[in-house]
């Protein structure tokens, strides 16, 4: 395949789909109370009142902590997994990788309801707490998966040569696995973090006081009013989770030699 | 070795965040958590009553945003513990936390607005709620393609099964949680009851190939106004006219008779929770002062008697007389049938 | 084949699978648990008090009504997943061959639709279709139409832009595997003589089917859990399962047949992942 056309068609298609993210820039920008198209004007009217609105401020600060914390404990509990069950096993393969990936299968919507009468019978009070256990639980099943893809890939010659040359499984893990398994662990954890971090369905019924995150603040605000304001914090969820992808995929980028 | 400890690095950040997250959680003795709808609402609720509050009490506010069937639910899933101490309900669901003993009475002694307060905004309630605000059911208008306001609702109706109004119609859909208090509304109004929708089934069957889009939020209707897709439809006044002036100057609105539908949202103090300080809270909210000033920035009406309305507002206030509620515990009985019904016979 | 030097303990097995399973028992099957025993109408704390019944189900299978609305979920899944697919792969590939200093911003592009999330993805299709939006503005002043056209409130709409918002799920992993792909199968496969598309059908494709699968799985479960965008942009004729169940618990109050309806929902996904995984099994054997 000629990279040049694919280039091309990359970009063609990426512009298309940045595009109505230019508009909705645009729209945030306006300085009037309804969002309408063409803007009114521009001013940065909507950005100064977002912040000095300690909703905004709270669910940013709640979303950072919820989206890093639930995708960083998913990655510690799911590459583990991953190891056991990349080994092979009918037992691995027919009960336990399904068993980990169930909780793909449940609509957003519908486990953020469980989970909330599931928190209320067991006499727990709502919190952030109830965020991070829920969104690890959808975090496990993209970071397996994609870990476990890049682990069938891999040659077991790999880490048995490791073995062979007097590595402990420790060192074999750190020096031959971890390494091999990076790009791929990183795009599971970047998913799992945009996951959390873009999610509605699952917090909306678990929301509190304390625990609200920017996508349900900017659910609310988009219900109850068409004003720029949500385009401008969008702007602002944009922004912080571009420069959070940029630093993981620096991380995640296999060296050539 | 980068990878490990750039792993590590950020497994650090994780758990400072995580330690920080901690102390997020407040002690429970002298605040009380009450609820808001987002946006405009939230700010009036911050800039308006919670000053006053603080004021009179020196007691903090956490404020809950979102929806009265997410908060039902969060006050049904733990009603030994309950996450909120005021709720601000839809009038169904506040029927229902009565039903089921969440709520507590509210009583002229510990909420002295309530005295204020016009029997239509508690009674419904048995004063296990008593609403701060109501809107009442209208039509906008683009007066420059329908200079003509219908001035009923049974006209409306057959103006648009005529198709005079050509394809640029929109009314609430049945995702919309007042939906079944509109379709009652529309019965009643064509000749039917609580125990016969037909009529606004009916009339609802025969102007549906006029209607651009069913909407089920306010965002939806007001994009298709300020971008003139429809031209008439159905939306609560304060909504309306907040829209209008200088900026949309084709709008109008108008509530067409023989009467109109209030919606009201009753607030609710919960069993179980910082009773005390919720009953300041819904006195609060009663208040004719903070009140007035939610009116001026969100325009759905007071309903403290004793709140003076600037003349140049007094326009669009309905007088009490004009307006119906439904029977609400009738209606509860049959919403599942009208989402089913509306279900088969609207979207086919 | 002697495994020993590779192969764990049976208690260094279990040591590493405990914490994802301590986690995903307490955090989703025992609330998937409570959700199945709402579904038969039992209710969460009145475990003694309530009667099990089956009608909810009764009601969802003998209602025409509900069966369509599960069709339409199928249909929209199945559609947006085959053209994500179809669309992201050559992007996927490229992110993963080139070498160019442009694939950061390429990653960027393809990155923005998730990170906006449905919200904005939503409001932005909405001002473009719109009646006075950007489409029809164009189409008007380029006289190629007279009356501007209805493109909200329909499947088009709600497609194209379901599309767009799951995009990225569908990148990521075939990025992700194409990378495994050693790059000289392809140069070994040309010197031997096959074109450019058979040296994608028969060396390429294959090997990346397991990237593909994965993406085409986390699709197609977006898909089925979604309802802020269909919601807004989709038209009257067509209802589907997130939204039937929204309503439930918004409108109807009705929280057991919305469980009911949620575990129809989870049964669909499971058969659809059930599948995934056979196909992919059996293709692994070839």
């Amino acid at each position: 395949m000629s990279l040049r056309y694919l280039s091309i068609y990359s970009a063609i298609l990426g512009i298309v789909f940045v595009f109505p993210l230019l508009i909705v820039v645009a729209v945030s920008l306006d300085p009037g109370d309804y969002i309408r198209f063409p803007v009114s004007g521009y001013s940065p009217r909507w950005y100064i009142e977002m912040w000095s609105n300690q909703t905004i401020l709270l669910a940013l600060k709640n979303s950072l902590i919820v989206g890093v914390t639930s995708s960083l404990i998913g990655a510690l509990v799911a590459v583990p997994a991953a190891l056991v069950i990349a080994r092979g096993g009918r037992f691995m393969e027919s009960v336990v990788y399904p068993f980990f990936l169930s909780s793909f299968t449940i609509p957003w919507l519908v486990y953020g309801l469980a989970l909330l009468f599931f928190w209320g019978a067991a006499g727990l009070d709502l919190s952030l707490t109830t965020l991070i256990v829920g969104h690890t639980v959808i975090a496990i099943p993209y970071i397996l998966r994609v870990t476990l893809a890049v682990l069938r890939g891999m040659p077991p010659n790999l880490v048995r040569a490791a073995r062979i040359c007097g590595a402990s499984p420790w060192q074999a893990f750190f020096s031959v696995t971890l390494p091999y398994i990076r790009s791929g662990l990183v795009a599971g954890i970047s998913f799992a973090f945009v996951v959390s971090f873009t999610n509605i369905p699952v917090s909306l019924f678990i929301t509190t006081a304390d625990n609200i995150t920017l996508p349900i603040a900017i659910f609310n605000y988009m219900v109850n009013n068409f004003e720029p304001m949500v385009a401008a914090i969008s702007v602002v969820q944009v922004a912080m989770i571009g420069i959070i992808l940029l630093a993981a995929r620096k991380v995640g980028r296999v060296e050539r030699s | 070795m980068t990878t490990r400890r750039s792993v590590l690095k950020m497994l650090g950040a994780g758990g400072a965040l995580a330690w920080g997250g901690g102390s997020l959680v407040h002690a429970q003795g002298n605040s009380v958590t009450i609820t808001s709808l987002g946006g405009k609402w939230e700010q009036s609720i911050r800039e308006h009553f919670i000053p006053l509050f603080k004021k009179r009490t020196g007691a903090e506010v956490r404020v809950v945003l979102g929806g009265p069937s997410q908060w039902s639910a969060q006050i049904e899933a733990q009603p030994n513990r309950p996450p909120l101490d005021a709720v601000d309900n839809s009038e169904l669901l506040a029927i229902a936390l009565k039903d089921k003993g969440l709520v507590v009475k509210l009583t002229s002694d510990k909420v002295p607005n309530l005295a204020n307060t016009p029997d239509l905004f508690r009674k419904p309630f048995d004063d296990y709620g008593a609403s701060y605000q109501y809107s009442t059911s209208a039509l906008f208008r683009n007066r420059d393609k329908i200079p003509q306001e219908p001035k009923t609702w049974p006209e409306f109706f057959e103006r648009a099964a005529k198709g005079e109004f050509g394809r640029s119609i929109t009314l609430p859909d049945i995702s919309y949680p007042w939906a079944p208090h509109i379709i009652w509304h529309f019965a009643t109004v064509l000749g039917g009851s609580v125990d016969n929708l037909d009529p606004a089934f009916e009339a609802l069957k025969k102007i549906k190939p006029y209607i651009v889009k069913f909407w089920s939020t306010a965002l939806e209707v007001e994009r298709m106004v300020i971008s003139k897709e429809v031209d008439i439809g159905y939306l609560w006044d304060g909504r309306i006219t907040a829209m209008m002036g200088d900026k949309n100057p084709a709008l109008a609105f108008n509530r067409p008779g023989p009467n109109s539908l209030v919606t009201l949202s009753p607030a609710q103090v919960v069993k179980g929770g910082n009773e005390k300080l919720a009953f300041e809270w819904v006195n609060t909210l009663l208040d004719p002062e903070p009140q007035l000033q939610y009116y001026k920035l969100i325009n759905f009406t007071p309903t403290n008697s004793k709140v003076i309305i600037p003349d140049n507002m007094k326009a669009n206030i309905m007088p009490l007389s004009e307006g119906v509620t439904p029977p609400y515990p009738e209606l509860a009985k049959v919403t599942s049938r009208i989402v089913d019904r509306w279900n088969r016979e609207i979207r086919g | 084949m002697t495994r020993s030097s590779t192969d764990l303990g049976q208690l260094a097995r279990i040591v590493l699978l405990l914490p994802a399973t301590i986690i995903v028992v307490v955090g989703y099957v025992l609330p998937s648990l409570v959700l199945l025993a709402l579904s038969f109408g039992i209710i969460p704390g009145k475990w003694l008090l309530s009667e099990a019944t089956t009608s909810h189900y009764m009601r969802l299978l003998g209602d025409i009504y509900y069966l369509r609305v599960v069709g339409y979920t199928l249909f929209l899944g199945i559609v947006v997943s085959v053209l994500t697919a179809i669309l992201a792969f050559p992007v996927g590939y490229y992110l993963a061959r080139s070498r160019s200093r442009l694939t950061s911003l390429y990653a960027v592009l393809t990155f923005t639709p998730l990170a906006v999330g449905m919200n904005m993805v939503t409001l932005g299709w909405m001002i473009i279709l719109g009646k006075t939006g950007f489409i029809n503005a164009l189409l008007l002043q380029t006289g190629a139409i007279n009356d501007p056209l209805q493109l909200l409130y329909g499947w088009g709409a709600v497609i194209v832009a379901m599309v767009h918002v799951v995009f990225t799920f569908m990148v990521l992993p075939i990025e992700a595997v194409v990378r495994q792909i050693d790059p000289s199968l392809e140069k070994a496969a040309r010197i031997l003589g096959a074109g450019p598309i058979r040296t994608f059908v028969e060396v390429v494709l294959p090997l990346s089917l397991p990237g593909i699968a994965a993406g085409f799985l986390i699709v197609f479960l977006q898909v089925c859990g979604a309802f802020v965008l269909p919601l807004l942009l989709g038209g009257q004729g067509f209802t589907l399962m997130p939204i039937a169940i929204w309503e439930q618990i918004t409108v109807s109050f009705d929280k057991s047949f919305a469980a009911t309806l949620s575990v129809a929902l989870i049964l669909i996904s499971i058969v659809v992942m059930l599948l995934q995984m056979r196909i992919m099994r059996e293709k692994s054997l070839v």
